[in-house]
Parts: C-alpha cells; structure tokens; sequence
C-alpha cells in the first residue's frame, strides 16, 4: 500500500513535469509552463532591472585592442575602436546583445525557414520562400563577397561578435521570444547576413504586377488596357529634373520580335488562387538635400525619412562608429555591418526606393508532360533540378521540394491549377552578380568613410540591388542625387506582360551602363529631391517601367522650390507635414462634380467641412475620413464591372488614383462610369453623388482621422501584447508624412553639414528589442509627437555633449 | 509544525540555490529529497511544498517584477489574456507550489519504505 500510493505520486509527479516542460502541449501555442514561468530562467529573467546601469569592463575574444563604448540617455550605442575590424566586430556584439531574435527571425523568414522551429503551419510559407530561390540568391551573393578581402574581413570580423555574444549567452537570458517559441539561437555566419541583404531586396525590388497586367487586358482588351492604365503620368516631376540634358550615346537595346498579342496564350486556363504575395503597396520614402544657397546657413542640409512597415523592435539600429580614419553616425540593419543612412563630419547621405521594375514573368514552353526540358530558341535545354530540404519542427524526416531552374530563374509553383504554374520567375536579385571591385557593403563603408562628392561618386559603382535613390550633401557645398543600381534595358513594354519564354530574344538585353544611370549634381534650383517618383522626364533615352509615386514627388519639389532661407526646423517640419496633394486636386474635383448636380447633400454639415478642409491628414481632423471614404467609393463603384471582391479581384489590375482623378476630371462622360447592369447611363456626376449618398446616410457619425486609420506598430513576431496601438499620428500615404496603418516614417533624420554637423533623428522604436526592456519602445513617443533628438557625433568617448548613461571598457581577452 | 518552518526555510534557501544551477525540473526533485532526508510527514510536507515553492517562486518574480518596474510582467500578462502584474506573480508562485508540493509528497512516502526496507 505504502509502495503503491508513492509510486502513484512519483508518477504524477513525473508526468505533470513533463507536461509542464513540453512546448506546445496538446497542439497549442503555449510555451513550456515550467521554464516559461521559472522566475529563475524563464521570462521574468527578461525584465531589465530598471534605473540599473552601471559601467562595465570586461574581455572579448576577437577585439585586437582595446575599445570603449558609450550608451546615451536613449540608450544609443557610441563605438570607439582602434580599427574597422575590431568596430565591425563590436557592431556585431552590440546588435546581438539588443536584437537577436530580430537577427534570427528575419533570416528565418526570408531563407524559407521558419519551420524548423515554428512547426508545420509556416511550412506553406517557407517554400514559396526556398521557391522564390532567395536561399540560393543568398549563396550567390556571398561566393561574390568572399572574393573581395577587405568586406569580406569585415563580415567576419561582424560575425565573430555576434558569435561570441551568443557563447557566452547563459539559456535564462534568451530573447523572450526564444522562450516563447522553445527554441534557441543558432551561430550567426556570413550567409545569415547575405540572406538580410536578400530580404532588403525582397521588400524593395519585388514588386510585380505582370500577371495582373496580362489578366485585365485580356478582360478589358488591349485598347481599353491603354486607356486606363498609361504608363506615364504626364502631371509628373520627376526626381531628375528635366531641364538635365542626357549627355551620352545610350547603347542600343536589341528589338526582340513583337509580342504576341493575344495574351491568353500566355496564361493558364484557370486562375484560382492567389498570385504571389506582394511586398505591401505604399512602402516609400522622401529624401531630399538642400544647398547652401537656399539655406539661412549657408550650409547644406540633407534629410532622409525611409517609409517601410513599422515593427517593434525597429528595422533600424542607432549607432555611432569611430575608428582611426572613420566617424560615423546612423542607422544600420540588424545583421549586415556597417550604416545604411547616416552622415559623417564631412558628409551625409540616404536613400528611397527606385520603383523599376525588375522581376518579369515568362511562360516556359515545356518539350512535354515530364516538365524535365523546355524550348529555348530553337534548341531544348533540360530543367536544373535542386532540391530544398526543409527541416519541420514536429516531423522525423525534412521534407524535400524540388525546384525547376530554367535560364530565367524558377518555376516558383508546382501546382498546375495555380496561375503561375509553368512560370518562370526572372529577378534581379536571383542575377548571378557581375564581377566588381567591391560590392554593396563596400559602398555603404565608403559612404561613412566620405569626403566629399568624388568618394560618393566612386561608392555608388559597387550598389546593385535593391535599386535606391541615393541622396548626398557635403560640407564642401556640393549636393547630388543618383538613381542607382542595376536596371535592365528593356524595350516598351517588356516586362510589363508575362512573356514567351521559348524566345530568348525576350530576355533584357542587358543593363543601363553605371555612367547612364540619372543623376544631378548641384542643379541650379538648389535643391534635389526624391519620394519614389519617376526617375526621369520622357526624355530619358532608355525605357523602363515600374511602380512609381504620383503625389509625394510633386509636392516635395514644389515645395523645396517656394522655400527658402531654409532652416532645419523647416525641413522637419518638411518631414512631417500631414499635406496631400492627392487631397487637394481629389476632393476639390469630387465637390465640383457634386455641386454640378443637384443633390441636397451639398449643404450637408459634413460636405460644408470638407470644403473648408486645408488638404492636412491632422489625426483629429474628420475631413480627410469623409474624403478618403467619397473617393475609395468612387473608386469602387466606377470599376465595378472589374471583379471588386474574391479570387478575381486579387488577379486584377485596378487603375492608379492619379489615373481615376484625371478621368473624373477629363473624361466625366465617358462609357466606364456608366453601371452596365442599370438601364440608365451614369455619368461621373452620377458616380460621385451616389458614391457620397452611400456614406452619408441617416446614421452618418463623422470619424477623426486617427480613429478611421487607426496607425499601429506591430511587434515583428505578430505579438499583439508586444506591439503599440497607441498612436496620436496623422499621415496619409499620399502625404509626406506617409503614416498609413502599420506603415510610415522609420527613421527621421535631418543633417546639417556646417563645421561640426547638426544632425537629428528619430525612430519609433528603441535600441533593444527586448520588451522588458524600458529601451523597447522608448521613442515611440516622440516619435509620434514629432519630435526630434540631436544625434552627436562623438570626437572621443569623453564628448562632453553626450551624458553617458553606461559605458562599456573593454579589452582583448588575453 | 517546527519541522514545516525548517523544511520550508531549507526548501526556499536549497531551492534558490538549486535552481539557479539546474533547469526548473529540479524544483520537484529537490523539494522531494529534502521531504525524504528531513522525514517530513505527508501532510507537512505537502503544506511545506507548497509555501515553500510559493515563497521561492512568488518571491523572485516579484522582486524582478519590482525592479523591472512591472514593464514585461504588464506585456506579459497582456499576451496571456490580460492578467495585471501582481496576479502573474500569484500564478508564477502558484505553479512553483505546486510542483514543490508535489514533489515534497512524494520524497514524504518514499521514508516509510526504506525504513521497512532496512
């Protein structure tokens, strides 16, 4: 009896401890409920002890002397090191030390392998992922990189602190999240940080509409096609501007046969599913410098504001880097050394996306069902299979998938009722890369290591991919702006259709020469400027096309030309101003067409404060919701013969807001605003007086803008008790201020380069992306204020400017 | 009840100790062999367990979550459904009870049959 009600015991003893170690018992998502709530290693070990920050001195491994490191009030890290080697190394460290998972995460989710730890439900995720070839585009790149000494020291010496961060990290100080998910931190090497450069890629150069594109003309016919969706908006200001004369003699670019125009044959019968998630639309960004002719200085100023999805922790890491021959302040992507925007004393720089279009679609011509070769010409070329062995978190055995290369790229999808089965994907980042003297990390090492114009000039040859507008100011006077990278030549309107992959004419015919790239140096209107618009007037003698912004460049340049004496308040203020161009031709068209009919709503309260409306995106305003709703109704219901909901919409191309606008404007009587299934003819009064009936109905409750956008930062693993809701901010996407839902501004910065720079810069964020950390999200408020801090750039770790909170001393471990 | 009071007062300093040198699981194995080697009653060893593991538990989580100035616990108890700091501090204290309890029972009903055994 004794011996039986022990054993009973030890065995529910056991068992419940068991239970309570599993992660992810019973199918759920909980963590392991013993060490979870372990106060002795589970989450409680993750809340910093606050107001506890003592200065510490310790040993590295891979630090070849000795170096120091001084945290601000904001927790912002200044690096002080005796060579590039030990600041990348330390940079490594530091990054580690704060954002780790981050690091993990992010390379998990662009190389397709996030199964491994996150089970089976991600499975689907991860092979579109490996499908899409960015493992492989990754290893690419870092064969490249391991050819050229100098960055691919740096990358070690990057890797080597991250790794000794790691070692030495005891499993009860874990990122939360690893708890959460139950698993641990992997060593970091080189390629984890091509696969980051990929992912950059993957958000910036992967937009495609070629399916869509092929898929409306066929429904609305080609002539119809070109009528609602030009490629050029003639009211344009593009970021060249067109008084540059385009001094060089463009290579010819080969003229491939016509395309065939029906562009059935180049799609699959059915189209039931979704085509290839796209990088979220509205991802852009301003930059603009300002010389000193236009300033009250007299020195230039350069001021950069990337718009990317807003996340907890921030894509971005704060830091200053000093080294013999280097002193450098910025932002830096976790994972990748060196900064991506920044400045330095001399100089300063920063980028926003170039829209091109640089992923194109081709339908292979397979020789028969075993889809093992294709047509190339007039030649069969066989597939290149490769295999991709994906680890899944639960199951024995990785599962393997296997991927047809053809010389365009993968067949990313297998399933032949998808509409992108048989095909091929062709992407410039998948390029196999030319040789160069040095490559992109190269670029950004020269930018921080600057002097003036001819070091900018020299650092732009190694950037290829993801194609950037990169902005420039020198203390020297000079300012410049460079559409950079590597852009295909291409002949109207290839890439914009999928096209026939048996034709190797098809293919582009190679790439704009470096020198060809637009640029403008010290252009006589004092300024230059870009917010992702058209790179170029039509002057420019190569093609291209892409997906560009219509109302961010306009007003940006219109408003640095009516500026002057300019200050660096002024341009934040530039940077948060809330203004939409869009707005205003938008709504003061919609309330002529209404005030031609004669509705009764024109004396509405609520169209009576839209015509008083100042065109502002205010958080508290409640115009700018009524606008946003007319106009998105509008919209729909002008395109409603165009599929508005299901499968069908996501497979159809909708018309650009400028376009819609321009035919309200132009074109009120036209055929499309009519609904085909009324016995009336509708015109574009109709739409626009029955798109506003449909809002202001009896129960109408006007919106603030802030309640109807309802701006969020999301936490990276999709946490929603780890994100920020809470968020006072207007902005519209159309809007230099482009806060739209969880998207917008990810780092503010403003950089005057007088005798010392006066620099400042803001990100909704915080330097830790620990969430019991107060440096989580502790400029999330300011930034939503729009404030600014001062960003210093430190001469030596005594700077009396900067207050240390901490400070790190450190030596070789001997 | 004395021998409560010194399992409880071992079991909290033992534990503090055990545990940050071993994973978590070495709360009911240790709560059990202190039970065995300071042959506690059932009974006792059980209420001792429990308090004791509480003690240990509850009291480490709230001094972090008193340091910490409650920012993860409040994330924290958001995540699980939208428990305030204080009652994840309960709950944690609660879970390293029980396992202490459970653990203590049985090192308790382990003495009787050794001393039969010898």
């Amino acid at each position: 009896m004794q011996l039986v009600r022990f054993l009973v015991a030890l065995l529910v003893t056991t068992a419940l401890t068991i239970l309570a170690s599993m992660h992810a018992p019973f199918g759920s998502r909980l963590p392991a409920v013993g060490p979870f709530f372990s106060p002795f290693g589970g989450f409680w070990q993750n809340g910093e002890h606050v107001g506890k920050y003592t200065d510490e001195k310790f040993d590295l491994p891979g630090l070849n002397a000795p170096a120091e490191v001084v945290f601000d009030e904001r927790g912002v890290p200044h690096v002080f090191a005796s060579s590039m080697e030990d600041l990348c190394y330390l940079q490594g460290y530091l990054v580690a030390r704060d954002r780790l998972w981050q690091m993990d995460i992010s390379v998990r989710a662009t190389a397709g392998r996030l199964a491994e730890v996150m089970g089976e439900r991600v499975l689907a995720r991860d092979r579109i992922q490996r499908r899409k070839g960015l493992l492989t585009a990754a290893e690419r790149a870092l064969e490249l990189w391991e050819g050229q000494p100098e960055e691919w020291s740096l990358i070690q010496a990057y890797t080597a602190g991250v790794n000794d961060y790691i070692s030495n990290l005891p499993a009860a100080k874990y990122p939360i999240e690893f708890k959460l998910l139950g698993y641990e931190p992997e060593p970091w090497t080189p390629l984890h940080t091509a696969v980051i450069f990929k992912s950059m890629a993957e958000t910036l150069s992967a937009r495609h509409e070629d399916l869509q594109a092929t898929y409306t003309r066929q429904l609305v016919g080609d002539s119809l096609f070109q009528f609602l969706y030009p490629e050029r908006n003639p009211d344009q200001s593009p970021i060249i501007p067109e008084s540059v004369n385009w001094d060089f003699e463009p290579v010819p670019v080969s003229q491939p046969r016509a395309d065939q125009p029906a562009s059935e044959t180049m799609m699959s019968q059915q189209m039931p599913h979704l085509p290839l998630p796209q990088p979220p639309p509205f991802i852009g960004s301003n930059n603009w410098a300002v010389a000193g002719s236009k300033t009250a200085s007299g020195h230039p100023i350069l001021c950069n504001d990337p718009h990317l999805t807003l996340t907890l922790p921030s894509i971005w890491y704060e830091m200053q880097l000093q080294a013999p021959g280097i002193n450098t302040y910025g932002v830096a992507l976790p994972g990748v050394p060196g900064l991506l925007i920044g400045f330095n004393e001399n100089v300063a720089w920063g980028e926003t996306n170039v829209g091109q279009d640089v992923m194109d679609w081709y339908r292979v011509d397979w020789t028969d069902r075993s889809r093992d070769a294709y047509r190339w010409g007039t030649q069969t070329k066989p597939v290149e299979k490769v295999v991709e062995v994906i680890q899944v978190r639960g199951r024995e055995e990785p599962v393997l998938d296997t991927v047809r290369y053809t010389e365009w790229g993968p067949v990313v999808y297998e399933d032949p009722e998808h509409p992108y089965y048989d095909l091929a994907m062709h992407w410039l980042a998948m390029h196999p890369t030319d040789q160069r003297d040095f490559f992109e990390l190269g670029t950004f090492f020269r930018l921080m290591k600057a002097e003036g114009l001819p070091d900018y000039l020299e650092a732009l040859k190694g950037f290829e991919n993801p194609a950037q507008n990169f902005a420039f100011a020198s203390k020297d006077g000079d300012i410049a702006i460079t559409v950079n990278g590597k852009l295909p030549l291409k002949n109207k309107p290839q890439g914009r259709f999928v096209q026939d992959g048996s034709d190797p004419a098809k293919a582009w015919g190679g790439f704009i020469p470096h020198e060809h790239l637009p640029r403008v140096i010290n252009p006589e209107r004092g300024f230059i400027a870009s917010a992702n618009q058209r790179s170029t007037g039509p002057d420019y003698p190569y093609y291209y096309n892409g997906y560009f912004d219509d109302y961010r460049g306009r007003y940006l340049n219109r408003r640095l030309e009516e500026m002057d004496q300019v200050r660096v308040e002024d341009l934040q203020a530039l940077q948060l101003d809330n203004y939409s161009l869009e707005a205003e031709e938008g709504a003061t068209l919609l309330l002529q067409l209404l005030d031609s009919t004669d509705t009764e709503l024109r004396t509405h309260p609520a169209v009576q404060q839209l015509r008083e409306w100042d065109f502002r995106f205010e958080a508290d305003a409640e115009a700018p919701t009524l606008y946003e709703r007319w106009m998105e109704a509008a919209f729909r219901q002008t395109f409603d013969e165009l599929p508005s909901d299901g499968e069908e919409a996501k497979k159809t191309l909708y018309p650009e807001t400028w376009r819609f606008l321009a035919l309200l404007r132009d074109t009120p009587d036209h055929g499309l605003f009519d609904h085909q299934e009324t016995e009336t003819v509708e015109n574009a009064r109709d739409i626009v007086r029955q798109a506003l009936e449909g809002i202001l109905t009896e129960d109408y409750e006007p919106q603030a803008w802030n309640d109807y956008s309802a701006p969020f930062i999301a936490h990276l693993g999709r946490i929603p008790a780890f994100a920020r809701n809470d968020l006072p901010v207007g902005g519209f996407h159309n809007a230099l201020n482009a806060i739209n839902g969880g998207k917008g501004p990810s780092w503010r910065m403003v950089v005057e380069l007088g005798d010392t720079p006066n620099a400042f810069g803001v990100y909704p964020g915080g330097p830790s992306g620990n969430p019991g950390s107060p440096f989580y999200d502790n400029t999330v408020d300011d930034w939503a204020n729009g404030e600014y801090h001062p960003l210093y750039l430190m001469e030596s770790p005594a700077d009396e400017r900067v207050a240390p909170l901490y400070q790190f001393n450190l030596e070789p471990t001997e | 009840m004395q021998k409560i009071f010194s399992y409880v007062f071992a079991l909290f300093l033992g534990g503090a100790v055990v545990l940050s040198l071993l994973p978590w699981w070495s709360l009911p194995i240790f709560a059990a062999l202190l039970a065995f080697w300071l042959k506690v009653r059932p009974g006792a060893a059980v209420l001792g367990g429990l308090i004791g593991g509480f003690l240990l538990w509850a009291g480490y989580a709230g001094l972090l979550n008193v340091q910490n100035d409650g920012l993860l616990s409040a994330r924290i108890g958001a995540l699980l459904g939208g428990v305030g700091g204080g009652m994840l501090v309960l709950a944690t204290g609660l879970i390293g009870g029980l396992f202490a309890g459970l653990g203590a029972l049985t090192g308790s009903w382990a003495v009787p049959l050794l001393r039969r055994s010898s």
